[in-house]
């Protein structure tokens, strides 16, 4: 099917600088907020629970409703009455409203919706709704949690290989607690909705800026009591950064929803950033033990791993799934064959999570790398060493828990890392510097970065006998419309909802060689619409799908409206239709000049669809229009536990040389070193703009950024003041290579990357960190002036 | 005193309208605002120009910045009312209907932007310092940004396009000594970009 | 996030404002670059019945340099340290009257103001914040983790207040009482601040960690010293950031002046309580107030033309 688009390419693999810039540079972004989709909407400010865990022991909304301006106020109790909790991948102790009922969960949970004129006049309002509470204990500590049935939500054990025996065979055991913290990849614009109930049909139209995946769409109609038809999600334009995060504004799709419904008021909500950090949604938390079997020659014989993660007050679609998005690649890029896994998910009273950038693969590679770490020192082999000695050489390669590496050259990334950082020439430095009592240190994560999730590991949270009773899940897919007007102009219509990463300008790119078109001439729309947008379950932003399925539907339509543009021009020109070539805006009869009776263009052909069916060959319907759906390959539902939860996994490479000064704990980068390889870069500008990006958000998550509680479960991280994000000051300038392994198993040969260095970051440093400080054992994250300076001291 | 203050004591607050003149990317409006209504609040929803961005509305992400009478300003940290009688500068002024700023290009064809919501206020920012700092450092440069959340770059590629700016400003050409130039090829002396017809299989 | 209702106020002389102060009193608030007022009013910490406008208020904005009433650095008052013989406090010396008004950024670009004075300034906000940031309101403000307030504490400087019947000086020392808590009365206007200029034998600096910069400060410490004939004669110290209110830290220019930056160091962790929050245990704020201490006063004594006795300082 592709080697037509491959034939004509040219475009792909271009640096093209975005044409969604220009509208951004102008100030001329569509943003939720931006936007007045609806006459005369009125205004929502939500009362939310200071406390971390309380029971309401009264509410009155009284003074409230009598204020100047006030539409209406909807309470938990009538979000009780009028929806139901929630689904989520695993059945929950606690039921999970849009809004609490008696009891508050967490710090910044809804607990009333006042609506009125402005927000100004909503906020007076919110102001004087009184809450009585009865504070209550907060559970903080997920490894407390699990000894408690009310908040352990699901429990399981795996077994692949003999772990037993590589133990027990085992020269030299190493391992420790790795746990990392709650951080947020916190996009610039908070959420946004717009929600419009029409009595009359009973449909909810909400205008929002949520990213998918588009399962929690039917998550928020069925807590809605909705069939899917009558809620209408449409996303705007523009979104401002998501990073996971935005996958649940379906809860206010919900909310809100509920006020237009009670109210009879089209009711528009933006939420503030107090309310964004609070609330909104937050990475999973991880507290893992790691330990690494290794025989003396440095050999890794198993892995064992227990896991428990913190998914905070309510279970939120699509978690647990946390614990399962790197199942497949649970033994990271190593040959290891012997792995135990024991993962729980326990409930606590922080702020739900769900996705976030890396989803599970920073909480993963943290341990798994930090053990690999703690091998080598205590080996004596130097760790870059120790990994080579472990790679996956071999590809296709299967990894025990079910995960395929389709293709891959990591041995071949990781002497390009080597290079490229000058390593031997940064551990003599190493040595020099130590001389001088400095803290100098290395450090090395290897990381296979999963991309294009299926959609069925997430019932791996199930045993194996229950998956049964269920209707099978798996697999990944995505649609795409490719419409071609009677004047020439082309259209695309995907639901990859993009949040800045470009995707318009991909599928320009890609729609360009397989139209043999210049990019800049075809309109990608990606703001999204469940009454028209061509949308699967799967559709959405995450998993760094869009290079492989997001393409793979746009490619695919493409094909059929130029398999049908090539028929056309063969009928026109006298030939048949595969002797045709689309190029520059012509079609060509293959292998003849360019006159007049060899070619017909592009915009003729558009014509002649559109207006003149009756000249169509025969069979041919009128139009020029295509909607196709393509799904990734290799993603079956779990059997034997066993998955492959991604259907690519691309390759990272990092070598970190940071300092730690003595005096005041302060941590220097020195060095950085990236070396990614995700298969065919379809435009290496936008390429490295999400290893740079992502980069940011893993050295943030790292070295400053995590939620914090005081005792009674308040949130100190609660203003843009106490949560800190890197600065450009802060971030080193890390040098990046890429190498190009196609992939077998997409389109266009390529694997994501939007997610690689989120991942393999806070393993480098924490690594180079441990190295520096002469560490046997993890040290607790963020990497804190304050935290490295107590070690040093101690 | 500024009109329609209220002057009782005690009394509960009842909030009255103050009438204000300010210019506007060089237009006159004569607007009623209530004290309280932030400058944010007024550009975006009073006279729809949402170029001005909310990231924070607490003075820390930057997203907000314009200029009143040539200063730098966050407008989440100023009251509609203090700026009667000034001119105020947002995104939306600094093109116009015409060609983009050598700023605005910068970043377009350093891939400077993302999700494109920081993206007005550095702008302003930005161009702010080369006003005043025409050959502005990387230093001065990572500083300034340091105001500015920036959550989907990673910043590099602002810094350097804003860099690039300062470069060729201080009469340097940004052809041949600047480092990263392998990475943004179509953005070498050569405009390229969407639309520009030229050979495709040239590029990196 | 919006803030609540408000009266408006804005006086068009100096006398009307002092009348507005007079009549409102704890009811109201001053505006004047609004960089910190503005979110605490949106995020309805404060919510004042008036609001004050004082930016367009005459003859605030401007910056003087000449003879400032102030003390020679080591003064006899508590905090700051002296060997026999050196001048007392009060006397007029060379410095730089800063207007209320002034922007933190405006003050930035003046040549010729004292060093420690310079360096904090980018230290106080972000580019744009402190293009309208100003330095009578930081110094008013009272921010337990505010630079100015650090640096006018080891300048010795002294703040000039109006009220609707009388003018008076606030020396540093007796500014600051509590966390965000001065000395200043309700109906008081700050109207300048005035800050004694290294000159001839005397030298400050400014150091500080913060882990974003212009948002969150870990600490900060500020040194002015007087040499005389390569040795410390006098001395002021003070930190930030390390307790309910900036501190002058009198012990460390006791031991700033005896034994030099070191000495300060540990008298520093001695002394100063430190408080600890999530970013930081309180010891490691004293450790760092102690680092920050030595280095600034490396610097100020180098600055100063005095034997560098600089056995290591945060930059080591
Ligand atoms: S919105 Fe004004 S600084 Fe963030
Ligand atoms: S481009 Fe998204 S925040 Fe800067």
């Amino acid at each position: 099917m592709t080697d037509q688009a491959v034939a004509t390419r040219g475009w792909i693999g271009r640096a093209l600088p975005r044409f969604e810039d220009e509208a951004l540079l102008r100030g001329r972004g569509r943003f939720i907020d931006d936007l007045e989709p609806v006459p005369g909407a009125h205004h929502a400010a939500i009362v939310r629970s200071p406390h971390a865990h309380a029971r309401i022991r009264h509410l009155d909304v009284s003074a409230a409703e009598a204020a100047d301006g006030v539409t209406g106020v909807l309470t938990g109790a009538d979000v009780q009455a009028m929806s139901r909790p929630f689904a989520a991948a695993a059945p929950s102790p606690v039921p999970y409203y849009a809004a609490a009922v008696d009891t508050v969960r967490h710090v910044g949970e809804p607990v009333a919706v006042v609506v009125a004129r402005d927000r100004y006049l909503a906020e007076d309002a919110a102001a004087r709704v009184r809450v009585d509470y009865d504070p209550l204990a907060p559970v903080l500590d997920a490894r407390a949690a699990v000894h408690d049935s009310d908040a352990l939500v699901s429990e399981r054990s795996f077994h692949y290989g003999d772990p037993e025996a590589a133990f027990a065979h085992a020269d030299v055991i190493v391992g420790g607690r790795f746990d990392f913290p709650a951080w947020t990849g916190l996009p610039l614009e908070g959420y946004g909705v717009v929600a419009d109930w029409d009595p009359g049909a009973g449909t909810l139209t909400a205008w929002c800026n949520f990213q998918g995946p588009f399962t929690l769409h039917g998550v928020a109609a069925a807590a809605l009591g909705l069939p899917g038809t009558r809620l209408r999600v449409i996303t705007p334009e523009h979104s401002g950064g998501s990073f996971g995060i935005k996958s649940g504004v379906f809860v206010y799709v919900a909310l809100i929803g509920l006020a237009s419904r009670k109210l009879g008021v089209p009711v528009r909500w933006t939420e503030d950033r107090l309310e964004h950090l609070a609330a909104s949604q937050t990475s999973t938390g991880r507290c893992a033990e790691i330990e690494g079997a290794f025989a003396a020659d440095g050999e890794l014989l198993g892995v064992r791993i227990d896991a428990i993660d913190d998914v905070g007050a309510y279970l939120r679609a699509p978690e647990p799934a946390s614990m399962y998005r790197m199942h497949g690649a649970l033994t990271g890029a190593y040959r290891v064959r012997n792995l135990a896994l024991r993962a729980r998910v326990v409930l606590t009273n922080r702020c739900p999570s769900a996705l976030n950038r890396g989803f599970g693969g920073p909480q993963h590679y943290l341990p798994l790398e930090g053990m690999m770490a703690l091998g080598a020192r205590r080996l004596r082999i130097d760790p870059l060493r120790l990994a080579e000695l472990n790679l996956v050489r071999r590809f296709p390669y299967e990894t025990p828990s079910g995960g395929l590496y389709a293709s891959g050259d990591f041995a071949g990334c990781l002497r390009e890392a080597r290079e490229l950082s000058g390593y031997e020439a940064r551990r003599e430095e190493r040595r020099r510097a130590r001389r001088a009592g400095r803290l100098y240190g290395i450090g090395v994560a290897c990381v296979v970065e999963p991309s294009i999730s299926n959609m069925g590991y997430v019932t791996l949270v199930e045993e194996e006998a229950s998956r049964g009773n269920a209707l099978p899940k798996s697999g990944n897919a995505e649609g795409a419309t490719v419409t071609i007007n009677p004047a020439g102009g082309i259209g695309v219509r995907v639901s990859t909802t993009p949040q800045g990463q470009g995707h318009g300008t991909v599928v320009a790119q890609v729609v360009a060689d397989a139209l043999g078109v210049d990019p800049s001439q075809v309109a990608v729309r990606a703001d999204a619409d469940t009454s028209f947008s061509p949308w699967t379950v799967a559709s959405g932003n995450y998993s760094s799908r869009f290079s492989g399925v997001g393409v793979g539907a746009a490619l695919r339509a493409t094909e059929q409206v130029a398999g049908k543009l090539r028929a056309i021009a063969g009928h026109v020109l006298g030939a048949d239709a595969d002797e045709i070539e689309l190029r520059d805006g012509v079609a060509h009869l293959r292998g003849s000049g360019d006159g007049a009776e060899t070619t017909v263009s592009l915009r003729r052909l558009a014509g002649m669809a559109h207006w003149n069916p009756e000249g169509l060959p025969e069979g041919l319907e009128p139009g020029l229009a295509a909607t196709a759906y393509y799904a990734a390959p290799e993603l079956a539902p779990p059997v034997d536990d066993r998955i492959s939860a991604s259907t690519e996994n691309g390759f990272v490479v990092d070598i970190a040389v940071v300092e730690v000064d003595r005096a005041t704990g302060r941590l220097a980068v020195i060095d950085y070193v990236s070396v990614h390889d995700a298969g065919r870069l379809l435009n290496p500008l936008l390429a490295e703009g999400q290893v740079i990006g992502g980069f940011a958000h893993g050295f943030g998550a790292v070295t400053r950024e995590a939620h914090a509680h005081g005792a009674d479960g308040e949130l100190l991280t609660d203003t843009l003041k106490d949560y800190l994000c890197p600065t450009p000051a802060d971030l080193p300038a890390v040098r990046t290579a890429h190498r190009e392994t196609p992939s077998p198993l997409t389109p266009l040969g390529a694997k994501g990357l939007g997610e690689g260095t989120t991942m393999s970051v806070p393993a480098a440093i924490h690594n180079a960190v441990m190295d520096a400080l002469h560490r046997d054992a993890p040290i607790a994250l963020p990497l804190t002036p304050a935290r490295l300076w107590e070690l040093i001291d101690a | 005193m500024a009109e329609g203050a209220p002057m009782a004591e005690g009394a509960p607050m009842v909030e009255r309208p103050i009438s204000i003149v300010v210019e506007v990317n060089g237009l006159r409006r004569r607007e009623h605002v209530m004290p309280r209504l932030l400058l944010s609040d007024f550009l975006r929803h009073r006279l729809g120009l949402t170029g001005t961005h909310v990231g924070c509305e607490h003075g820390v992400c930057g997203a907000c910045t314009v200029r009143v009478d040539g200063i730098p300003a966050r407008a989440c940290l100023m009251f509609a009312v203090q700026t009667d009688g000034c001119a105020i500068e947002t995104v939306e002024g600094l093109a116009g209907t015409g060609e983009l700023t050598p700023l605005q290009r910068a970043l377009h064809e350093a891939h400077g932007l993302q999700c494109g919501f920081c993206t007005p206020g550095i702008l302003i920012a930005a161009g702010d310092l080369l006003e005043r700092r025409p050959g502005a450092d990387r230093a001065e440069i990572e500083a300034l940004l340091s105001g500015h959340v920036c959550r989907c770059t990673g910043y590099r590629p602002i810094v350097d396009a804003i860099e690039r700016v300062a470069r060729d400003a201080a009469g340097h050409t940004a052809r041949g000594d600047h480092a990263d130039d392998a990475d943004d090829a179509d953005a070498n002396g050569d405009p390229g970009g969407p639309g520009d017809p030229g050979d495709p299989g040239e590029a990196a | 996030m919006k803030p609540a209702p408000f009266a408006y106020l804005r006086p068009e002389t100096e006398d009307e404002a002092l009348d507005l102060l007079r009549e409102h009193g704890d009811e109201a608030r001053i505006l004047a670059g609004g960089q910190s007022l503005v979110p605490l009013m949106s995020m309805r910490r404060v919510s004042p019945a008036a609001v004050v406008d004082i930016t367009r208020l005459p003859g605030l904005a401007e910056v003087r340099d000449g003879q400032v009433a102030g003390a020679e650095v080591g003064g006899a008052e508590a905090g700051g340290a002296e060997v026999g013989g050196a001048e007392v406090g009060g006397t007029e010396v060379a410095g730089t009257e800063v207007g209320a008004l002034v922007t933190q950024y405006g003050l930035e670009q003046r040549a010729g103001i004292d060093d420690a004075l310079r360096e904090c300034l980018p230290y106080t906000g972000h580019y744009a914040t402190r293009h309208r940031g100003t330095v009578g309101g930081s110094i008013a403000y009272g921010e337990p983790r505010g630079e100015l307030p650090v640096v006018l504490l080891a300048l010795a400087g002294r703040a000039r207040v109006r009220s609707r019947d009388a003018e008076r000086e606030i020396a540093a020392d007796e500014l600051y009482v509590g966390p965000y808590a001065t000395t200043l009365r309700a109906d008081e206007l700050l109207v300048s601040t005035r800050w004694p200029a290294a000159g001839l034998g005397r030298g400050s600096a400014f150091t500080e960690l913060a882990l974003r910069q212009g948002d969150f400060t870990l600490a900060c410490a500020a040194c002015a010293v007087t040499v005389r004939d390569g040795a410390i004669v006098a001395a002021r110290v003070a930190v930030g950031a390390v307790a309910d209110r900036p501190l002058l830290v009198g012990p460390a220019a006791e031991a700033l002046v005896a034994d030099g930056p070191r000495a300060a160091a540990a008298a520093t962790r001695a002394t100063i309580p430190g408080y600890g929050d999530h970013h930081a245990s309180a010891r490691y704020r004293r450790h760092l107030a102690g680092e920050l201490v030595a280095d600034a006063a490396a610097r100020a004594i180098a600055r100063a033309g005095g034997a560098p006795m600089t056995e290591g300082g945060a930059d080591g």
